[in-house]
């Protein structure tokens, strides 16, 4: 067996014992009727097993084991049987017969081992009892297979998860959604818990759409993919419903490891090498060079010139102490210009972990170190986690449980993202091809005065930069500290009753700078610099009486209160600094202009809820739920608001027990009902007046937002139905769910005429209806020596944005961007993009400006150009099992959905792209001209007959500013072989190793297939709402890498 | 709600009725942002004014998608060199549009409301004097603004609706009159006096340089609804020279700029982005004037024709307006071989120092020549007024008597351009001319290049006049504004017409007089 599954299995024995107390009570005495004794061990291992159920068979007497597995219970006589039970393992029933002392061994059960998952405030429960959907994912992967963020490892592997990856280099955000959007102003992102508490996802910076920026890290990114020892799906808020407010868009469940109590030391070590290169996915022309309207000049940011036929050009250099300036050189293509910027990705992670424990302590530590590379120069990471776990008992009723997690991370060079002049690639992407790779690298000379000076084709240009020049000149860095610590102490007040009392902070301090160099242009005179500093604090006090009952033969009962208190706070600092008084020299007492800014804020809501399960039979389960928060961001009357929630399973095969055909093994049926308040953002009520400096004695100005003072709390409804149902003793399982959402009160910041007086104000609007179907498919079509696991996933989620307030159909979820502006409207789906288009005639057919030649495009942002939702999201994962060797290999699906691409709009108009080629030298666009009277009526239409050329063509619907988006959509579908992997394992007994793991694996290895073509439609340039849309993106990458697991 | 109710008392009673009533008691306090002012009391409605008066120029962030790639394009101040812009080639970006339009009310609309609103002397008597500023800054303003649109919000305005109805342009430059009337009588009660002192980035909160400015204001409101209601024109713009407008260049407005978030001057803060340069109308005019102001505006280009570097300071160049992309590409148009914008402005780290020309004595001098030549008593002919005008500018720009004499007695006229084979721009000389028609164009000429770098008013006088006789632009991308005819107006935004569409839809059907597209025009600008 897998010592990692070994050590798993022990693990959730404990936690099992730790969350299942159950007392059975005494049932009347009868005669003969004595002690009997024993142990229960695990026939696996040979470990003791606490928390097994010790029950006398026809009876309601019972007991469970202690820590050591021992057990002591009173028996009728000799014919008793008793019956041993966990979940996990095959119940046994063992006949007392003379013995007073009984030696109990569990075997594992293969089929229900997985079926026991954590579920809200880290309860964990057979997962046959669930009225909802929970999807584990099988952790092993998440350390090989290995992604810096630990989250990218979910994808295609959870039905209804869409994952998209930010573009920022190594150590990007991504953006995780469960089933659709939900929410207009919110980040629609899911809640991470991790063993039981809430972290913080928050980011740094977060950018969007074409404009782009600085995109930092995100939390969950924190989370060291080493300590992880069960991931849970949660998607709905019918799963949620007790994390209240921050759970509305589903949860993921993280549980980290804990030590094992045991002999000796367990120590294990893991090494992780890959290595990572760019897909490269644009194609360039190569043809033309640099210049316009055909002719070479110097100094063009444009291809438009003339071929590349080695013809002697002049040199571009200004700097007049070059061997080159002034000189001519062969004006020929470098084709492989791009591919030549970017060096080959590394990613090294070394881990060690050391358990040790007794029966009353047991202690788990782990480092792991990281150091990454990314594929632009100077774009590295690195990152420390540490972990330390204690569990301890104090004698019989009181237990300790408590884990700091450090974490520190720094990036250099985190690169920029979009049109951000800072982005490499913006520079790159747009590199005549005749400037050599070579010749770009000298991207810096000094003169006669000695300053420090950008190597540039166009001096002092405005948006362009040498792309080495800002790899090196234009550093941004960043870094984060952030402690995790929780301690809780459960006690147990009597038999089958016990109180929790935990308390967990999440503290987290990020630092970041840019440096920009003398000589960045449009920036500043002498450099600038720009730092940022904040700070991060969460802390959780929860308080959870649990009471854990059998009623009688038929019916069982758990039932739970608590309480918890959250506070967030955050505060940060940044200062600008322009014209530096000593060029070059970052640091903010040498600005010669500083500008800064000062934020933060506070905010509370405290808890109180309550949850039942009542079970009739062990075969029909009633889940209740109530919560009410109390959220300081909104208005006194509304700052308390109380959701409830309700599901029922129905374990048909637990019924109908032997009556079932024996092909079908198991069936459930399902249903729940949820709500889920939300509260809002700080300080959204009250007027605000700023003021800032300016004048001789500062600015004072009213805040744009018109303060909302009667909010309400958002609440999203719920409900959902499913069946899980498995045949062929669990060879194929079929989950199928379908659910609806309605997500209602939404706290929208809507725009109103900027002539009230305000740019927007704060209101309760909104219905988005969110419906769909999940479907997971588990099949083991071969089983023995050589295995075959097949799993199958599929999600298709319709939006429909039902209302949003009285008299207004349309909500921008940003401004303008460039080319895109990202709309919801009623009627519609969630998530429209609306660009410019031609303007198109009764047929169909694009009008033309007669006197141009050019096709006539709509005046503003106003046409519907698609959504980004996907039509359906699909995962396929295959593993194998021969002997010792296995081998996996997984591939999504994304179908549907509208990508936009700012980088081709750039390119076509710059005269890059390779469909620039054709038109050079003149052609006429296939389209009408139309004649109008004065009233703007046409009166004819003609073919266009007026020549227009390649240039005039993509200048006009291409470039930065207004370009016009139809030409540069395209379909979003794509599938990929998300990773394959090879491993083999072998375990040693009687040698200093107990077992030895290897494996070889890739990730993001090629596209099936990809209908956008030139671009990798699951990267965005931020993790927000604005979506479909990429602009100057790094090329996603594939890697390869090895994994080493020694275990001593 | 009973449910509701029972569960929190359920729930309180498990687990201790502290968690609610006392921990909800910090919730307010949690929930006020201590690093904003919650209201505006008397003391800070200076700064509140302050900032208007920043924000009312269209200054700051807002300049370049407001003024510069409007309406300073389309008095061709400057010609555009980035090859990404189309303003200059007449096209109606509604986008930029739009930020102008937000800057204006969502800042200086907004905040002077604000300020009258404290100030009321309705409800705090008292203030009389700064409602007064405020009631002209209003006029400023809003004349700038509804010049650009035609019908805006103006009555309406601050209403924290969810619509905000427009107003006719007539109906807003009636107001003008009551505003004005108001401020001045007010004001001849304090004179002498000081009002918002340093917060008056203009005059130091001089109530009596502040009367003038409203008179001069009123003169140049008059002038411009001459050609749509000649009778009150001249009753008001006789009206504003007998209570005295501006005379010497120790009257002029002229904004101070400091070194905060606000405060600055933005053209050196865009100059070094390269998007403009010096217009080919520019060049003819003041090089055949040997005008001074030449230099006194303009760099020496970086780069001759040759492409060397150059050295001689009388090398100036200009480009033509409204370049299709090509021909901007042209290496011989680069912006090196282009003059930029004088030291003043181009010099780095100018943004906090150079001033910025809010409203000048020169253009109380040409607005009274023209007046003259209408036969208006102006107290002065148009031919003294004319000269006035030009020796105010001329010292004002730092020549000397002198040099100002010969240039008043100049005879020479505008050069032809060798790009595009340009004739000369016009065949006008400096010397006041012998006919009505040459000296309202010498008037205006000299008005035009007088008003250099505020081209939100120069825009409004070329539409109004025909004057100066500006260059057709090259090309043309607006089929409604063809290269020989002029920018009338700005189209409205894009905001308004999705947030505030009932409003704005109901401004183009009944307020506008034509369809929302450039070629309309406005109410004081009519076809003859």
């Amino acid at each position: 067996m897998n010592p990692l599954l070994t050590s798993l299995k022990s693990q959730i024995k404990f936690l099992l014992y730790a969350a299942f107390l159950t007392l059975f009570t005494c049932a009347p005495a009868l005669a003969q009727e004595r002690k009997v004794t024993g142990t229960v061990t695990s026939a696996d291992d040979n470990s003791p097993m606490p928390g097994v159920n010790v029950v006398v068979q026809g009876k309601t007497t019972g007991t469970i084991t202690d820590a050591a597995g021992n057990f002591s219970i009173t028996v009728p006589g000799n014919d008793a049987v008793l019956v041993f039970s966990f979940i996990g393992y095959n119940p046994q029933n063992v006949t007392v017969g003379g013995q007073s002392n009984l030696s109990v061994k569990m075997a594992t059960s293969a089929t229900q081992l997985a079926e026991i998952v954590v579920t809200s405030l880290g309860i964990k429960r057979e997962r046959k009892a669930l009225t909802y959907s929970a999807q584990t994912v099988d952790v092993a992967r998440l350390t090989e297979s290995r992604e810096l963020n630990a989250i990218n490892s979910l994808q295609g592997k959870v039905a209804g998860l869409d994952l998209v990856r930010s573009n920022a280099g190594v150590g990007s955000a991504s953006r995780v959604v469960l089933r659709g959007n939900r929410s207009i102003s919110g980040d629609n992102q899911p809640l991470y818990v991790v063993d039981g508490v809430p972290i913080q996802n928050s980011m740094f910076f977060t950018t969007y759409g074409e404009g782009g920026g600085m995109t930092s890290s995100d939390g969950i990114s924190n989370i060291n993919p080493d300590d992880i020892e069960s991931v849970t799906v949660l998607k709905g808020p019918s799963a949620t419903a007790l994390y209240g407010t921050r759970a509305a868009n589903g949860a993921i469940l993280i549980t980290t490891k804990k030590g094992t109590s045991r002999k000796g030391i367990g120590v294990e070590y893991a090494l992780n090498y890959s290595v990572e290169t760019p897909v490269i996915l644009t194609k360039f022309q190569n043809v033309y060079g640099q210049g316009a309207s055909g002719i070479y000049a110097k100094n063009q940011e444009f291809e438009w010139g003339p071929k590349m036929d080695g013809t002697m050009v002049q040199h571009w250099t200004p700097d007049v102490n070059s061997p080159k300036y002034g000189t001519t050189y062969p004006f020929v293509a470098h084709p492989d210009n791009y591919k030549d910027f970017f060096q080959m990705g590394t990613n090294l992670t070394n881990t060690i972990s050391l358990t040790n424990g007794t029966d009353n302590t047991q202690v788990y530590f782990s480092y792991t170190n990281t150091l990454s590379k990314g594929i632009v120069e100077g774009n590295d990471l690195r990152r420390n986690n540490v972990n330390l776990r204690i569990n301890s008992k104090f004698g019989k009723k009181l237990s300790f449980d408590s884990k700091l997690t450090y974490f520190n991370q720094n990036v250099q060079n985190r690169v920029s993202t979009g049109d951000d002049f800072s982005n490499p690639m913006r520079a790159i992407l747009r590199q005549p091809s005749n400037i050599s790779q070579e010749e770009a690298q000298t991207f810096e000379y000094f003169d006669n005065a000695g300053f420090r000076l950008q190597n540039y084709w166009n001096p002092h240009s405005n948006g362009g930069e040498n792309p080495w020049w800002i790899v090196n000149r234009i550093p941004y860095t960043e870094s984060r500290d952030r402690v995790l610590g929780m301690a809780s102490l459960k006690y147990e007040i009597i038999n089958g009753l016990s109180l929790q009392i935990r308390s967990a902070i999440d503290y987290s301090g990020d630092r970041n700078s840019q440096n920009r160099y003398n000589d960045t242009y449009t920036i500043a005179d002498r450099g600038n610099y720009i730092t940022n500093s904040l700070t991060n604090y969460e802390m959780n006090n929860d308080i959870l009486l649990n009471y854990n009952k059998p009623l009688g033969e038929n019916f069982s009962l758990n039932i739970s209160a608590g309480g918890n208190m959250l506070t967030q706070q955050w505060y940060g600092m940044g200062t600008n600094n322009t014209s530096l008084l000593k060029p070059n020299l970052f640091t903010i007492t040498n600005a010669g202009r500083l500008t800064a800014s000062e934020y933060g804020a506070t905010k509370k809501i405290n808890s109180l809820y309550g949850f039942a399960t009542v079970g009739y039979k062990n075969y029909l389960f009633l889940d209740l739920t109530a919560r009410n928060d109390w959220s300081s961001t909104l208005p006194p009357d509304a700052w308390s608001y109380f959701y409830p929630s309700a599901g029922l399973t129905w374990v048909i095969s637990d019924m109908l027990k032997s009556s079932m055909p024996s092909w079908l093994t198991f069936a459930k049926l399902r249903a729940s009902y949820a709500q889920v308040g939300n509260d809002t953002d700080p300080y959204q009520l009250n007027p605000t007046f700023n003021f800032y400096t300016g004048g001789a004695n500062g600015y004072a100005s009213r805040g744009g937002t018109q303060p909302a003072t009667d909010l309400k709390p958002e609440i999203t409804t719920s409900q959902e139905f499913g069946g899980d149902i498995r045949f062929f003793q669990n060879r194929l399982g079929l989950d199928l769910t379908w659910y609806k959402s309605n997500s209602k009160n939404q706290l929208l910041s809507v725009n109103v005429p900027v002539a009230s007086g305000y740019y927007n104000k704060f209101i309760n609007a909104g219905n988005i209806q969110n419906k769909g179907v999940e479907l997971t498919l588990n099949a083991t079509p071969v089983k023995g020596e050589f295995t075959w696991d097949l799993s199958l996933n599929f999600a298709k989620n319709n939006s429909l944005v039902v209302e949003l307030a009285e008299g207004m159909e349309r909500y921008n979820l940003t401004g303008r961007q460039w080319m895109t502006t990202t709309v919801i409207q009623v009627g519609h789906e969630y998530g429209e993009i609306l660009t410019k288009k031609f303007i198109r005639n009764a047929e169909g057919k694009v009008v033309v400006n007669g006197t141009t030649g050019l096709p006539l495009v709509t005046d503003g942002q106003t046409e519907y150009g698609g959504t980004y939702n996907p039509d359906w999201l699909g995962g396929m994962t295959n593993t194998f099992t021969w002997k010792d060797f296995d081998f996996n290999f997984a591939i999504d699906f994304r179908q549907g959905g509208v990508i936009y691409s700012f980088t081709e709009a750039n390119l076509a108009s710059d005269g890059y792209s390779d469909y620039t080629l054709d038109g050079r030298d003149g052609f006429v666009v296939d389209g009408v001209v139309q004649t109008k009277d004065a009233d703007g009526n046409v009166i004819s239409e003609a073919p266009n007959t007026k020549q227009t050329t390649s240039e005039a063509y993509w200048q006009s619907l291409g470039g930065r500013n207004t370009p016009t988006g139809e030409p540069f959509a395209y379909d979003a579908s794509n599938s990929r072989l998300r990773q394959a992997a090879i491993g083999y394992t072998k375990r040693f007994k009687n040698a200093p190793i107990s077992a030895l793991r290897i494996s070889i694996e890739g990730r993001n290895l090629f596209f099936l297939y990809n209908n956008a073509g030139r671009v990798d439609p699951n990267l965005s340039s931020g993790n927000t709402n604005v979506q479909g849309v990429e602009g100057f993106g790094l090329p996603s990458t594939k890697s390869f890498g090895m994994n080493l697991r020694v275990t001593f | 709600m009973k449910t509701n109710k029972f569960i929190n008392i359920l729930l309180s009673g498990l687990l201790g009725t502290y968690l609610i009533s006392g921990c909800t008691s910090d919730f307010e306090e949690i929930n006020t942002n201590k690093r904003v002012l919650a209201e505006i009391d008397l003391a800070t409605v200076g700064n509140v004014y302050a900032g208007v008066q920043y924000d009312g120029l269209m200054s700051g962030w807002n300049f370049q998608i407001s003024q510069n790639l409007f309406a300073d394009l389309y008095t061709q101040y400057y010609s555009n060199w980035q090859t990404k812009f189309q303003t200059d080639r007449h096209v109606l970006n509604r986008d930029w549009l739009g930020l102008a339009w937000g800057g204006f009310y969502g800042n200086s609309a907004k905040n002077l409301a604000v300020i009258m609103e404290k100030t009321d002397p309705a409800t705090t008597p008292g203030y009389e004097k700064q409602y007064a500023l405020a009631q002209i800054w209003k006029v400023f303003i809003y004349q700038r603004q509804t010049d650009y649109w035609g019908p805006i919000p103006y009555t309406q305005v601050n209403n924290g609706q969810n619509s905000v109805a427009y107003d006719k342009q007539q109906d807003i430059y009636a107001d003008f009159w009551r505003l004005l009337d108001e401020a001045t009588t007010t004001l001849s009660g304090y004179t002498g006096q000081n009002a918002f002192g340093t917060n008056d980035q203009i005059y130091g909160g001089s109530v009596d340089k502040w009367i003038k400015f409203a008179n001069t204001l009123r003169l140049r409101v008059a002038m411009r609804i001459s050609k749509v209601d000649a009778a009150t024109a001249k009753i008001q713009a006789e009206k504003a020279v007998a209570a005295g407008v501006m005379e010497s260049n120790a009257d002029n407005a002229v904004f101070k700029t400091t070194s905060g978030d606000g405060g600055w001057n933005p053209l050196p803060i865009m100059l070094p982005w390269n998007e403009f340069r010096m217009s080919a109308s520019m060049e003819s005019v003041l090089k055949g004037y040997n005008d001074p102001r030449l230099k006194a505006y303009w760099r020496p280009v970086v780069k001759n024709q040759q492409g060397q570097a150059n050295s001689d300071p009388n090398l100036f160049r200009g480009m033509r307006n409204g370049l299709s992309i090509s021909q901007i590409s042209d290496s011989t148009r680069h912006y090196d071989k282009l003059s930029t914008m004088s030291a003043r402005w181009s010099t780095p780290g100018n943004e906090y120092s150079t001033p910025i020309e809010v409203m000048l004595s020169s253009d109380a001098y040409f607005l009274r020549a023209e007046g003259a030549l209408k036969g208006w008593n102006m107290g002065i002919t148009a031919e003294e007024a004319y000269n006035k005008g030009i020796e105010m500018s001329l010292s004002y720009w730092g020549a000397d008597a002198a040099t100002i004499a010969a240039y008043q007695a100049g005879t020479t006229t505008p050069i032809a351009l060798d790009d595009f084979n340009s004739p000369p721009m016009t065949t006008i000389p400096v010397k006041f001319g012998a006919d009505p028609a040459t000296q309202l164009e010498q008037i205006m000429t000299q008005k035009w290049i007088a008003l250099f770098p505020d081209g939100w008013e120069s825009w409004a006088d070329v539409r109004r006049t025909e004057l100066p006789k500006l260059y057709p632009i090259i090309v043309s991308d607006n089929p409604d504004v063809p290269v020989d005819k002029l920018m009338r107006r700005v189209g409205y935004v894009p905001s308004e017409l999705s947030s505030n569409a009932d409003a704005v839809q109901e401004a183009i059907s009944t307020m506008l007089g034509g369809p929302d597209n450039a070629a309309t025009r406005l109410w004081w600008d009519p076809a003859k």
